[in-house]
């Protein structure tokens, strides 16, 4: 098992700090899922990790040997970007065909016959040129640069974004096939996470900078509870452990905790339920924020 | 194949891509010419003379143009594929010498059949004179990658413009003054120094080079 | 097509309790194959570790079998072994609760027992 590594990674665009030492081991043959907000630093991560950007401070490595300029690791990774629609530079200038041709050109294990089967099953017309696309095709672009380059580590920024849900669950079901057969490592960033919740062996969850959670998605998920009853109660129950974002109305109360390991129960007084991922998130990462 | 080969690959088809958009262009003007001229003597001679001596000067001024965008355009695209900041910066040198290399070749065969070889020379100084441009209009690149998207539009407008008129200047200085004697020692001369200055400007673009992103 | 899987529940056990469900109702068969790993990752949309991890529990239970090579098998007397596991758990699971929520509404052990009493013809 190898592994993609950064240590101590910084980022600052002029005055802005984007990275806060972010520490992160991707270990292969999983696929990971990175979440966090928009602007919590998701893209700057994943560009210093492919060493497409470059980091203010801090060091990336896979297995050890540096990233940075390195053909060795360089050549096991693919970074499909999200495109953005602007159309002055960049790839949106490029015919699909050609932005393809490109992947084509520098992935070493690129599969066309693959990257055809692609762009009939998304319907690509690859005639267009990429910033005439709609949002759903530019996502469908990216799926396909990724699942064709066949990485060993494949990364993908958001994107089911601008997928309808069909396509979605088309995406889905291509990376756990693409997944069982060849044992890729992905790492997929998304904002929307239910649905993607369960893809997910690993998740690392970013915030502001920072990345908060890094962990098994099963272990994550047995250890956080929603708990909720009468304030006191609530509140006698979860003292102790890690809460966060709690919410009253009247004298009803419920809370999210993140115990350190899987509680066996809390007292009989209060109601306990699972949390799902994209309700975790929400509580992690709304408190200390305005809310909308 | 190593990333080196690979992306040289992608540098040499885009050089021969771009000389057929030359080719392509110069082709159109041709035609264009033809029209204009239809009715005198050598009608078809002039219009060839014409068409040539555009996709001459054409090739001598796309490449400046390009290496000016590169930084912003082409660049982050061979990043984005996993590319290394050493094989845009070798890539660019292949395909700048290769692409007027090219461009002199086809120039020079045109003239030698038409039977106008004194052109020749006009074509070598024009191509290898717009080297240090092409440096230039990298390390322009690089600049403005990192002050903003009007900048860009502003300064790609002004540099098109005066590459566009240095080029112009140049070549009817070469018609009016003949100061350049054919080929002989003078001529390498130009084109070593020509060289030059474009190999020191590498050692500045080099260091862009090496901390170019994608944006 | 989409398996429905809830929320309420880590996702690996209720891989493990639809398998031992479609057992118990026949749909499985014993000395029948399971679905692979990757078949119930893509029908249920979920990670192939996590539907591993479902299979798993239940050849720890002793429910299923690996034939090497071929995939995962339902064992000989697995539905009855299922039976005495869930005939366990059913006070926990069920009777508990009917109890409690009895209790909060108002609903005395007569009118209860009776309740049960006039559906048991099973």
């Amino acid at each position: 098992m190898a592994t993609l590594s950064g240590r101590n990674i910084v980022k600052k665009y002029g005055k802005d700090t984007v990275l806060k030492n972010v520490n992160i081991d991707i270990e292969t043959g999983k696929i990971y899922g990175l979440i966090g907000r928009n602007g919590a630093g998701k893209t700057t991560l994943l560009s210093i990790l492919t060493a497409q950007n470059p980091a203010t401070e801090g060091e990336i490595t896979l297995d050890g040997q540096p990233v940075w300029e390195n053909e060795a690791s360089l050549s096991r990774i693919c970074y499909s970007r999200e495109i953005s629609p602007v159309t002055l530079f960049g790839p949106n200038t490029l015919k699909v065909k050609d932005y393809l041709k490109l992947g084509k050109t520098f992935y070493k294990n690129w599969d066309q016959e693959y990257a055809d089967e692609l762009i009939k099953m998304f319907n690509l017309n690859v005639k267009k040129r990429v910033h005439k696309l709609s949002k759903g095709m530019l996502s469908a672009v990216t799926i396909i640069l990724a699942l064709a380059s066949k990485a060993e580590i494949t990364i993908l920024d958001e994107p089911v974004a601008g997928l309808d849900v069909i396509a979605r669950e088309q995406f889905y079901k291509l990376v756990i096939e693409e997944y069982a057969n060849t044992g890729r490592t992905f790492i997929i960033s998304t904002h929307i996470i239910e649905e993607a919740a369960s893809l997910f062996e690993k998740v690392i969850m970013i915030d502001n900078g920072e990345i908060v959670l890094e962990e098994n998605t099963d272990d994550l998920l047995a250890r956080a509870y929603r708990v909720s009853g009468e304030d006191v109660q609530v509140d006698e129950a979860v003292n102790g452990f890690k809460v966060y974002h709690p919410e009253s109305v009247g004298r009803n109360k419920a809370v999210t905790v993140l115990a350190d390991a899987p509680v066996d129960g809390f007292s009989d007084s209060v109601q306990v339920e699972p949390v799902s991922l994209q309700n975790l998130f929400y509580a992690m990462c709304v408190d200390g924020r305005k809310e909308a | 194949m190593s990333l080196a080969a690979r992306s040289l690959t992608y540098y040499l088809k885009t050089s021969v891509q771009y000389i057929g958009y030359s080719i392509a262009i110069s082709a159109l003007i041709f035609v264009e010419f033809l029209f204009i001229h239809s009715g005198e003597v050598d009608a078809f001679g002039i219009a060839f003379r014409m068409a040539v001596s555009i996709l001459a000067l054409f090739i001598a001024m796309l490449n400046p143009m390009y290496a000016l965008y590169s930084p912003n355009w082409y660049d982050g695209n061979v990043l984005s594929m996993g590319g290394r900041r050493k094989d845009i910066f070798w890539g660019s040198i292949v395909k700048e010498i290769l692409f007027i290399l090219m461009g002199l070749i086809i120039v020079s065969v045109i003239y030698s059949i038409y039977g106008t070889p004194e052109m020749i020379p006009i074509a070598v100084y024009l191509m290898f004179g717009s080297l240090p441009f092409t440096g230039l209009a990298r390390i322009i690149g690089h600049k403005i990658r990192k002050n903003g998207r009007i900048a860009v539009i502003a300064i790609a407008i002004v540099a098109g413009l005066s590459a566009a008129a240095a080029s112009m200047i140049s070549n009817s200085r070469l018609y009016e003054f003949d100061f350049l004697p054919e080929g002989g020692v003078s001529m390498l001369l130009y084109i070593l120094i020509a060289l030059g200055i474009y190999a020191v400007l590498q050692i500045f673009i080099y260091r862009l080079c090496s901390k170019a992103m994608v944006r | 097509m989409q398996g429905n899987l809830g929320e309420d529940k880590s996702i690996y056990i209720q891989i493990s309790e639809m398998i031992e469900d479609e057992i118990l109702r026949d749909i499985l068969r014993e000395e029948e194959q399971v679905p692979s790993t990757t078949e119930l990752s893509k029908f249920y949309k979920i990670n192939p570790a996590t539907a591993a991890k479902g299979i798993n529990i239940l050849v720890d239970k002793d429910i299923l079998y690996k034939k090497r090579g071929i995939g995962m098998f339902v064992k000989d007397g697995a539905k009855n072994s299922i039976q005495e596991t869930r005939r366990n758990s059913f006070y926990e699971n069920y009777v508990k609760a009917i109890i409690s929520e009895a209790k909060l509404i108002g609903i005395s052990k007569e009118e209860l027992k009776k309740m049960i009493d006039s559906n048991l013809d099973m």
